[in-house]
Order: structure tokens, then C-alpha cells, then sequence
């Protein structure tokens, strides 16, 4: 008898316990971690939206070079077996996306702006930093903008069975409003600079020189391709001024193989 | 480029003030309740965006959520909508305590928008020599208010054009592309040799 009274109150215990997880889960919203596959799903998403966009620019000589840039420094970031694919976009629009899972473009337009591989592997670090530190995923989070999908997350984080398409698209779309309208937090932006400025110097290149990409960023922002980059980002000028304070002893910077390899 | 303008005074405060983008089939009503308003876009969904006193404002799911510190008060508030690629609208309106007093009305066009107010009588074109001064400040000062704290002289054009061609959030999807972009391959042996060089120079 005994034992029956402490199973079901185990039991009981259980269910509560469970019950408590899930009324945290909706109330709070989403607290636990996204898993590795979640990532994923929601980075195809948005990826495939940014490619909704912008064309994908199909030059495979650029492409490959744009992933031994970044495929090598990520080495030197604090995840340095996490999968990452680079891409460029077709636009004159002057900027550099991340999505969670490891996607990360760049923009023609970027690129014709930049005079060195060492300023090309900063960005890359760059954009590598917003994935390591989950800013965007962060960010959804943060906004709290699951609406019925805060439910749904509970739901599927109680069961464990990943979020579903349907639940990845309308995170997709909100942090596609995060990257090209809202931004991310400035505090996330600066810590990106930072972190991805130590990553290319500790990978060899001479982060000093993601300082002048900053002043060439500072004299262009009234052009139209700027638009997107100044609205969801700190001002170049501001940037630089948080950077400046580093120090980078590496000294690679390749200016003329940058040239040659992209035939910008 | 055609500008048109609208500036009127209400002789008394009306409860309503509604505009029609002609062509587009849109209408924009902006109801008056006493201290607080209301706007309305029938017809079209877009982004809206409101200066009042020391606030800057988006419509987003029905709720104003705020989204940039103050830079300037005003007993007016402006009105900016950007409705979808090249179009936008914008107005100024004046208030008080009674409501809606009067407006400024303007819509820069990028496409082929032409604006009427029906509540009252038809909109008057007006040469772009004549635009309201005030306006022209206003319609700068909020466009570097969206577009970055420290921005004070992005011009109004980059900041709609950034507006209208980058953020085409409801395009769909295309996963072909991404399906190519999943395809490009670079071999771990590629990496390292790539390392190596990098670290030979």
C-alpha cells in the first residue's frame, strides 16, 4: 500500500513538474536553448527568404574563394567545427547577412568597396560572431514573437521533436524583419566587431585595416546602397570608435590577391 | 518627380480626415479621439510610422510600439506610411487637446500615386517650388531618425528607396537558390592549403 501511495505521488510529481515546464514555457516564452537542428532549420529559412530577395550571384571563383576566406578564419572563432556556407548576393546594396545555422552572405556591392583580404576576412569574422553568439536567434527570443507560436514552442519543447517548418518560416520572417528593418541590438553589433576583429587577427590578418572598411563606410552612408546598413546598424563612425581601443599585431592584408581573385 | 501637396485648416475639428491613394485603391482614414488617434489603411497593408512630441512610433500588429529615442517635441505629429515598393505617403497633422486641427499633406512618388483627401474637397496640385519649408524639415529630421541616432543629414530619398527595395520582406522564399548555395563545396584539404598560404606571406 505504501508503495502504490509513493508511486502515485511520484507520479503526481511528474505530471505537475510538467505541467509547471509547459505554463512556464508560454507564459515566459521560450526559454530553453534551440538545438543545433532548430538552428538550421530556422538559417534555411531565412536564407531562402534573403534569396527571395536578391539574386544569387553565380560566379564560382568568387564564391569559392569568398568560402576559403571564411571557412579559414572561422578556424580561429570560438566554434571552429561549426559547418559554415558563404555566398555572394547580386545587389549594390552595401552589406553582410548571417543567418543561425551558418549561412552568411555577402553583397556584390560589399565587395566592390573593399580593397583587401584581410578587410574581407574581418567582415566574414564579422558576420561568423553574430552566429557564434546566437544573435539573431537571441533576438527572436528577446522579441518574444511567437504570439499562438510561443504555445507551439512550449509544445515542442516539452516533446522535444525540433519546431516544424511552418514554425521555422514565421521565425524566418521575423528575423528577416530583424535583419533588414529593425536590426539587431547595438550592444550585438559591437560585440560582432569585436569578437570578429579578434578572430581575423588571431587567424593572421591585420584587423586594422576592418578600421578604414569603417571610414570608407563613413563617407558613402548618404548612398542609396547604405540605406539598409546604416537604419539596422550602429554609424561607422561609432564603430570605429569602440575599435580603435583593440590591438592586432597580425599583419597579412593582401590587397593584391583580393584584387586578383575577385576581378573587382 | 510630382509632389503633391495639401494644406488645410479645418474650420472646426473634424473627427475624421480621410485620404484615398487613387489608383492603388488604398484609403487612409486618421479618426480623432480626443487626445488620441487612430489610423486606418484600408485597402493595403504597409508599415506606418508616427512622430508625437518626443516619440517615434510603428504600427506593428495592431499596437504603437516605440522605436527611437527623441530628438525634437512638437505639438504636431507626422504620419509616414510606406505602403510597398516605391510608394510612400507622408503627412503632417496638426493637434490639440480637442482632436485633429489640420494638416500638411504630401506624397513624394516613386511610381504613380496620386493622393485625394474625400472627406472635404479634392486635393489641389501644387507646384514642388511651394513646398512647405517645415515640412521638408520634418520629413528630414524623421528620416534620420529611422535611419540611425547619429545620421542628421541622410537625404529622405535613400532612406525610402532603402525602405521600398530592400525590404521586400514578402517575397517568397527561393529555395532553388538555396539548394545551389548548398551545393558549393570547399574540401577541408582546400582550407588547410589555403591556411598555409595565407600564413607564407
Amino acid at each position: 500500500m505504501k508503495k502504490i501511495i509513493i508511486t502515485i505521488l511520484i507520479f503526481s510529481l511528474y505530471s505537475f513538474a510538467q505541467d509547471w515546464k509547459k505554463i512556464g514555457s508560454i507564459f515566459g516564452g521560450f526559454n530553453r536553448e534551440f538545438t543545433e537542428e532548430e538552428e538550421k532549420e530556422i538559417g534555411r529559412e531565412i536564407a531562402a527568404k534573403l534569396l527571395g530577395i536578391y539574386k544569387l550571384y553565380k560566379n564560382d571563383e568568387m564564391t569559392k574563394y569568398i568560402n576559403l576566406v571564411g571557412k579559414y578564419v572561422a578556424l580561429s572563432s570560438p566554434e571552429p567545427k561549426r559547418e559554415y556556407i558563404f555566398a555572394i548576393l547580386d545587389t549594390d546594396t552595401i552589406n553582410a547577412y548571417s543567418c543561425p545555422g551558418g549561412y552568411i552572405f555577402v553583397t556584390l556591392g560589399l565587395l566592390k568597396i573593399l580593397s583587401s583580404e584581410a578587410e574581407l576576412a574581418t567582415i566574414l569574422s564579422h558576420e561568423i560572431a553574430h552566429i557564434t553568439e546566437k544573435h539573431i536567434l537571441k533576438e527572436i527570443k528577446r522579441a518574444n514573437i511567437l504570439g499562438e507560436g510561443t504555445e507551439i514552442l512550449a509544445e515542442k519543447s516539452i516533446g522535444g521533436k525540433g519546431i516544424g517548418k511552418d514554425l521555422a518560416k514565421k521565425l524566418s520572417k521575423k528575423a528577416m524583419e530583424t535583419l533588414l528593418k529593425k536590426g539587431l541590438a547595438k550592444k550585438d553589433e559591437y560585440k560582432a566587431d569585436e569578437i570578429g576583429f579578434e578572430i581575423s587577427c588571431k587567424a593572421g590578418y591585420s584587423s586594422k585595416e576592418y578600421l578604414e572598411f569603417l571610414k570608407k563606410l563613413e563617407k558613402i552612408t548618404k548612398e542609396p546602397g547604405m540605406a539598409v546598413l546604416i537604419k539596422t546598424h550602429p554609424t561607422p563612425e561609432n564603430r570605429f570608435k569602440e575599435l580603435i581601443k583593440k590591438d592586432c599585431s597580425s599583419d597579412i592584408i593582401l590587397k593584391e590577391r583580393f584584387k586578383e581573385r575577385t576581378n573587382l | 518627380m510630382l509632389i503633391l501637396i495639401l494644406f488645410s485648416l479645418f474650420p472646426k475639428y473634424p473627427s475624421e480626415i480621410i485620404f484615398s491613394v487613387l489608383e492603388k485603391n488604398i484609403e487612409i482614414k486618421i479618426i480623432s479621439e480626443g487626445e488620441k488617434f487612430r489610423i486606418e489603411v484600408l485597402g493595403k497593408s504597409g508599415e506606418i510610422y508616427y512622430k508625437e512630441k518626443d516619440k517615434i512610433m510603428v504600427l506593428q500588429d495592431n499596437n504603437w510600439k516605440e522605436i527611437k529615442s527623441p530628438l525634437y517635441n512638437e505639438n504636431n505629429f507626422f504620419l509616414c506610411l510606406f505602403l510597398e515598393k516605391n510608394e510612400n505617403f507622408q503627412s503632417e497633422i496638426e493637434k490639440d487637446e480637442n482632436g485633429l486641427k489640420g494638416a500638411v499633406i504630401s506624397s513624394k512618388e516613386w511610381g504613380k500615386v496620386n493622393l485625394k483627401r474625400i472627406k472635404f474637397n479634392k486635393l489641389e496640385e501644387i507646384p514642388e517650388g511651394i513646398f512647405p519649408k517645415k515640412s521638408k524639415l520634418n520629413l528630414s529630421k524623421f528620416k534620420s531618425l529611422l535611419m540611425g541616432e547619429d545620421e542628421k543629414e541622410v537625404s529622405a530619398t535613400a532612406g525610402a528607396r532603402g525602405v521600398g527595395e530592400e525590404e521586400n520582406l514578402e517575397a517568397e522564399p527561393n529555395y532553388n537558390a538555396l539548394k545551389e548555395v548548398e551545393k558549393i563545396t570547399v574540401s577541408k584539404e582546400e582550407v588547410e592549403e589555403f591556411a598555409k598560404e595565407v600564413k607564407s606571406k
